[in-house]
């Protein structure tokens, strides 16, 4: 099954997230801060990680940045859920190496068929 | 009494005063907890029911009930936080929420706060009918941006009222822009702003006011909206308007609709007869619409006599790319005094593109208005 890890600080958008996702059928774990995110990605290998940018101890970009230099997940697709809007947090985002941006508040739907869309682009 | 006695009485009450103080604020902070700790026990019993409503995206009337039925204890705890789950959220899974407290009479009961004395209740409550959108209350936060008697109460009114985004609030926040209880002018145009096309008429209309900030602020808001229908009331009123206020916002707005069309008058604003700061603004419009005549003519204001306009008209070839260099290069290359000014813009493009790694600013060399400016080559 194909698995998503979704790490956010806020309980909320944890659970709306990953109710989401489950009931498209994703397997989800989840993550309340940065380091515990970037010890489920290299412990559970997630598909696809939705990581929050401001989240307690290593940010979302921190967690991308590791990710990315790491030789085992380093190809792990990543989207950065975040408040942070503007086009050059934006730019800054995808410089790091993210998939895809999504930016809060969020509509869920929306952010389900970016999961898709990233899959579907690794698959193809 | 001696004095040593009366400086020991001294510092014991100071010290038995600390500890109060210590103790009551570990009081409040241990009561604030156990009220948290009481809230999240009463809301987690509809947590699941929630999340499951608000991710179907759909009224679930069973579900609905069920958290309608909480008692007034729950549902003072679940409405904050339903109101919190509104902020982070939109699309159909915000509407739910929001259905969701429109039905328990959250709205109702905002609106009814908004006539109260207290001016934080007032603001508060405006605050949030302008997160809860287009079920809020339209005319009584207007007419709290219009007529509140405290300033702050007014600029939350005036945000909300851009947060709901209904194009029929244009007339009430031009309004609110000017007159003795005025909002700041920044505050009404970023709500007017967030209205959308549909707020034109309204704003045209703002065009022909008798009151100069209505004007300004009509002709800077038809601008960013980029309303092309208002091209000829602005270029009218770039012209004619008797406020250089208007006239300088009204050509930055032609610049920001880009119609090709605007130039004769742009051409006009750009003028000698003009005022400096509509000269300046004009030449930096002219740019934004691009095209050959726009090239033609900024390549003539590098030559004026005023450094904004100059400087402006060169950084407005700049920004047109490819098409505008032979017309810089040329410059530069010159005698007139045009040439400092393209030379400096060239060196700013070739920075930009990485073929050079500096600039180098020779004051000295050139006239006073402008230095000499060239690229250190990597």
């Amino acid at each position: 099954m194909t698995s998503v890890l979704v790490a956010d600080d806020d309980r909320d958008i944890r659970e709306l997230v990953s109710f989401k996702l489950q009931a498209a059928g994703y397997d989800v774990v989840t993550a309340s801060d940065g380091t515990e995110a970037l010890a489920q990605v290299i412990a559970q290998r997630p598909d696809v990680a939705v990581l929050d940018v401001m989240m307690p101890g290593l940010s979302g970009t921190d967690v991308l940045r590791a990710v990315r230099a790491h030789p085992e997940v380093g190809g792990t697709r990543v989207i950065l859920l975040t408040a942070k809007a503007q086009e050059q947090d934006v730019a800054a985002g995808f410089a790091l190496g993210a998939d895809d941006y999504v930016v809060k508040p969020f509509s869920p739907r929306e952010l389900l068929s970016r999961v898709q869309a990233v899959l579907g682009r690794r698959a193809s | 009494m001696t004095l040593y006695t009366a400086f020991l009485l001294a510092g014991l009450s100071l010290v038995a005063l600390c500890l109060a103080l210590a103790a009551a604020i570990v009081l409040q902070r241990g009561l604030r907890q156990h009220a948290q700790r009481r809230d999240r026990a009463l809301v987690e019993p509809f947590r699941p029911l929630l999340i499951a409503l608000v991710m179907d995206e759909r009224v679930d009337a069973a579900a609905t009930a069920q958290i309608l039925g909480a008692d007034a204890r729950a549902w003072s705890a679940l409405e904050p936080h339903i109101i919190s789950m509104v902020r982070k959220l939109r699309g159909d899974s915000r509407a739910v929420l929001v259905n969701l407290l429109d039905e328990h009479g959250t709205i109702t009961r905002l609106d009814r706060r908004l006539k109260r004395p207290g001016a934080v209740g007032r603001a508060r409550a405006a605050e949030l009918l302008g997160l809860l959108g287009e079920h809020a209350p339209r005319r009584d936060l207007e007419r709290l941006a219009l007529r509140d008697h405290d300033p702050e109460v007014r600029i939350v009114a005036a945000r909300a009222l851009g947060e709901i985004g209904d194009p029929m609030s244009a007339r009430a926040l031009l309004a609110a822009a000017s007159g003795p209880r005025a909002v700041p002018l920044r505050i009404a145009a970023r709500s007017l702003a967030r209205l959308g096309p549909g707020a034109a008429p309204e704003l045209m209309r703002g065009l022909r006011s008798d009151k100069t900030t209505s004007r300004a602020v009509s002709a800077e808001i038809l601008g960013l909206l980029g309303v092309t229908s208002a091209a000829a009331a602005l270029a009218s009123a770039a012209e004619d308007d008797p406020e250089l206020d208007v006239q300088i916002r009204s050509a930055r707005a032609l610049g920001r609709i880009g119609v090709p069309s605007a130039l004769p008058v742009l051409e006009r604003c750009t003028g000698p007869d003009r005022q400096l700061a509509l000269r300046a603004v004009a030449a930096r419009a002219v740019g934004e619409v691009g095209g050959p005549i726009a090239i033609e003519l900024l390549a003539r204001l590098l030559d004026d006599p005023m450094h904004r306009v100059a400087a402006n008209a060169a950084r407005a070839l700049g920004r047109l790319g490819d098409r505008a260099l032979p017309v810089l290069r040329r410059t530069a290359a010159g005698p007139t005094p045009g040439a400092p000014y393209a030379a400096e813009v060239l060196a700013e493009i070739d920075v930009r593109s990485g073929r050079v790694v500096a600039l180098r600013v020779d004051a000295a060399a050139s006239d006073a208005r402008q230095p000499a400016v060239t690229g250190v080559v990597r």
